[in-house]
């Protein structure tokens, strides 16, 4: 299942746009998952939400295609946010966004098949 | 009729998230949204699905339910519907609530945007459970001509993604959890007919599945038959 960070590990607070890439052809479904610190993801008083847009004009006009919310929890799980029927938007750009309301150490991957 | 416009937004899920949102779609005006969740339970507590949605909020009615305080399996579907008289651009967001409900939640939701009768989108309703794991239930019996069934299920097993012999759209969650959101191909009619779904599980084994269905009535559909009118009446009327 190939991988790619779109967004480096680092501690945040706020909103962070991820990277951006093109959709590869012949795939149908993304998963992009919330990449937060071992320390931080019990805590329950973290978390985020991940929202995700692609582009089919190059990045002029961005459209939601899905979103998810996470808290901290007991089992310590990073979050993952599930795309399907994504085939639809092959040739465009896709990106993510997410939303951090108290500090923690956090990134985020996406990974395709 | 009532069959899901191509505006419909895919499927989407979550692992280990409180609640999950579909793409932003526009469906056309005088259409009914319906929303079909699956979530994942650990044990078998009552589980609260919550439905709603961007911007100005819709009326959202919970048409029909099913956790695992009922069937004593893992597992909770739903399906709500709204009125959309007005078409926009709308995303739609599920939300398990209650604390029953472990933190590694595991859900997915899709929802068809179907031209129905707004003023009474649904007739008939169905639920059950089974551990076969291909099964074709009659879901519910019609009660108005050209009605189309919708139906979710989950299914809490280590395999793979399932499939239906009917429109399906499913998922599978880290080998753990499957569910599936489908409906018949063609409409049903004539009223009073039985209505089958088929739910199949990835590969042979013991399945667990938890499945609902209801009947999605088209625009301006009669209500059903008065089965109260008197006979003396009937009988005027067959001789007329």
């Amino acid at each position: 299942m190939p991988t790619a960070v779109v967004l480096n590990q680092e501690v945040r607070q706020g909103t962070f746009e991820s990277a951006s890439f093109v959709i590869p052809t012949g795939i149908s479904r993304i998963d992009v998952i919330g990449d937060i610190h071992v320390s931080d993801r019990n805590d329950s008083g973290n978390s985020l939400s991940i929202r995700v847009f692609v582009s089919m004009d190059n990045g002029a006009v961005w459209v939601f295609i899905g979103g998810a919310a996470w808290r901290g929890n007991p089992s310590g799980k990073n979050p993952t946010l599930g795309l399907q029927e994504i085939d639809r938007y092959a040739g465009g750009l896709i990106r993510a966004e997410v939303d951090i309301p108290r500090q923690m150490r956090v990134g985020a991957i996406v990974s395709w098949t | 009729m009532p069959a899901p416009d191509a505006s419909s937004p895919a499927i989407v899920t979550g692992n280990s998230v409180t609640s999950v949102t579909t793409a932003a779609f526009t469906p056309p005006n005088d259409h009914i949204l319906v929303a079909e969740s699956i979530w994942d339970t650990t044990g078998t507590p009552a589980a609260v699905i919550e439905i709603t949605n961007n911007g100005a909020a819709l009326t959202w009615t919970q048409q029909k339910h099913l956790d695992g305080s009922t069937t004593g399996q893992d597992g909770v579907v739903a399906i709500w519907t709204a009125p959309l008289p007005v078409g926009r651009s709308i995303t739609v967001t599920s939300t398990p609530t209650n604390t029953g409900l472990s933190f590694d939640e595991r859900g997915g939701l899709k929802v068809y945007a179907v031209p129905a009768d707004m003023a009474d989108p649904v007739g008939a309703t169905g639920s059950g459970q089974s551990t076969t794991n291909d099964i074709t239930p009659t879901v519910y019996t019609s009660t108005v001509d050209n009605s189309r069934g919708y139906g979710c299920a989950s299914n809490k097993t280590d395999r793979g993604l399932p499939v239906s012999s009917d429109e399906e759209h499913a998922f599978t969650i880290g080998s753990a959890v499957e569910g599936m959101a489908n409906y018949k191909a063609s409409v049903t009619t004539p009223s009073g007919s039985g209505v089958t779904l088929n739910f199949d599980a990835f590969g042979t084994g013991t399945a667990q599945w938890n499945w609902i269905a209801v009947e999605i009535l088209p625009p301006g559909a009669p209500p059903p038959p008065d089965v109260r009118v008197p006979n003396s009446v009937r009988m005027r009327a067959m001789r007329g």
